[in-house]
């Protein structure tokens, strides 16, 4: 009887081990990055810029407040890229760089 | 595309979002239903930013911080290219989905408003949080060595290859803040990892709450 249940523990250690060296992978890939926030830099650079990942409903004051390391680099930088800049009202949304986009595409 | 009790519910929406304006949903009704998938999340956003007219956006503050700071202030596409996006990521079938997807969604979140609140309060209790309220405490996944799942939604990744041919030379430029959408980064098809393989380092900045 003991033998049997000591069994059928040690098949369970298996069965688990398998299944976490076949799925283990995925699981790892979660992983947690506390930050928005990038640097870029290389590739002869002379200043680095900066890369933040925005969430579009999120409140912008007190998200600035908790983190302030936000406004630092707002300070730092020269231009701010957003995906589109809205005109008067934020209804209709056009480039504001047009005289850059004819020249790159 | 829709079936007409989907187009009855349509208009419903677009109307109670609209405060019951002719010229939205007369707008909106002629749209094309990936163009729709692209504007329904708009008309939600003005809808919310009406109802909570003292907070300000995350976009719409960082536009004005920039102004305050005499920032010079560029975008990464026009609305030409927005819509091309759409129209390149989306069937007219899979929009119809999106659309009523958002529609039910909305629906049950109104319905369903009490519920929410108390979702909030559990998330200081260490309970199921909302994506919100995930991003605010940055516990946020990223999936670099995954590609983007399922249909290129939003036109995710035709936007990055796009902006991908504007960012290097912005950066050559400007010493510059990009400001995208969180799903813009997270995958392998997202600006961090395409530009690493340009040959950037991109590299993590810790960011630590204040304490109060």
């Amino acid at each position: 009887m003991l033998n049997h249940l000591l069994r059928q523990v040690l098949l369970l250690f298996v069965c688990g081990g398998i299944y976490f060296s076949v799925h283990g992978q995925k699981y790892l890939h979660k992983k947690v990055l506390h930050t928005v926030l990038w640097k870029i830099s290389g590739q002869g650079l002379t200043n680095p810029s900066f890369l933040f990942g925005v969430d579009h409903v999120q409140a912008y004051e007190p998200f600035v407040k908790k983190y302030p390391q936000l406004d630092s680099v707002m300070a730092f930088c020269e231009t701010l890229i957003v995906e589109n800049i809205p005109t008067s009202g934020g209804e209709e949304w056009i480039i504001t760089c047009y005289i850059f986009t004819q020249t790159v595409v | 595309m829709l079936k007409p009790d989907q187009y009855q519910q349509l208009v419903k929406y677009i109307n109670f979002k609209s405060g019951n304006n002719k010229d939205v949903l007369n707008n909106l009704v002629k749209m094309r239903p990936q163009l729709l998938v692209m504007a329904i999340p708009m008309l939600s956003g003005a809808q919310l930013a009406s109802e909570t007219s003292e907070v300000q956006m995350m976009d719409q503050g960082l536009l004005q911080a920039a102004a305050a700071k005499g920032m010079q202030k560029m975008g990464l596409e026009d609305a030409h290219e927005r819509s091309l996006a759409v129209l390149n990521g989306l069937t007219d079938k899979e929009a119809v989905r999106q659309v009523l997807q958002e529609i039910k969604g909305q629906s049950s979140k109104q319905t369903k408003s009490n519920k929410r609140r108390k979702t909030k309060n559990n998330a200081q209790n260490g309970k199921k949080e909302t994506g919100r309220d995930q991003y605010d405490a940055l516990q946020i996944h990223y999936y670099f060595n995954r590609s983007i799942k399922g249909n290129d939604y939003g036109g995710v990744q035709f936007r990055n290859q796009l902006w991908l041919g504007k960012i290097p030379h912005l950066l050559e430029q400007h010493c510059s803040l990009i400001c995208v959408g969180l799903a813009h980064l997270k995958t392998k098809e997202g600006l961090i990892q395409q530009l690493r393989q340009l040959g950037y380092s991109v590299e993590t900045i810790p960011m630590t709450a204040t304490t109060d």
